[in-house]
């Protein structure tokens, strides 16, 4: 099983992923949204959280099972 | 020369810095977000430098920004400091504080509202750090 780690208005929380094949950032992004929309990830709610929140926000794989959807962070 | 990036706290402490790899570009990095989220009680602005200009928010520090607020939950203050002088945004709206050498014209160092700006005593450093 793998985590989701999510940070979003101030919060940073914990989501489990069942599954048993690897996902892509565009996945993790759409889940992301689906599960916060939901209220499926602890402290964190936005029930009318936009299609493409996510889009400017890095899929970090540290190793192991955690993957942590963070802000990107370059600056031009 | 080089971008320049520092983090700056109540204050006007410097959280922490890093910078990029040439004088165009601070690329991702986790380490700077690290630090962002560790100090996100304190902090106050994000700066970084454009050692050859121009003196405004790139579409990568636009897209940058929204991230960050959405990410912290609350709206942030952000600038650029070009040769120029240094433009900051908060709240969406941006206003330019230029260099004041004292021969200088005084409407050289006056925002959008009128009032003269002065530069923050880290914005020397930060072009140093810059090379320009």
């Amino acid at each position: 099983m793998a985590v989701l780690n999510i940070t979003y208005g101030g919060l940073s929380a914990d989501y489990p992923l069942d599954l048993d094949y690897a996902l892509s950032d565009m996945d993790v992004r759409r889940i992301a949204v689906e599960v916060v929309r939901a209220g499926g990830v602890r402290g964190i709610t936005a029930p009318t959280l936009g299609e493409n929140a996510f889009d400017n926000f890095v899929v970090d794989r540290v190793g192991g099972n955690r993957i942590y959807l963070r802000p990107k962070v370059p600056f031009g | 020369m080089i971008e320049v990036f520092f983090l700056i706290g109540k204050g006007d402490v410097i959280l922490w810095s890093d910078v990029g790899a040439n004088a165009g570009s601070l690329p991702d990095s986790r380490a700077r977000w690290e630090a962002i989220w560790s100090n996100r009680d304190q902090i106050e602005e994000l700066a970084h430098s454009h050692p050859m200009g121009p003196l405004a928010f790139s579409h990568e520090d636009t897209t940058t920004m929204e991230a960050l607020e959405a990410a912290l939950g609350r709206p942030l203050r952000f600038s650029v400091v070009a040769p120029g002088g240094i433009i900051v945004r908060q709240n969406g709206v941006d206003e330019i504080v230029r260099l004041m050498p004292a021969s200088a014209d005084i409407n050289e160092g006056r925002s959008a509202c009128g009032t003269p700006q002065e530069e923050p005593w880290w914005a020397a450093l930060l072009r140093r750090a810059s090379g320009f």
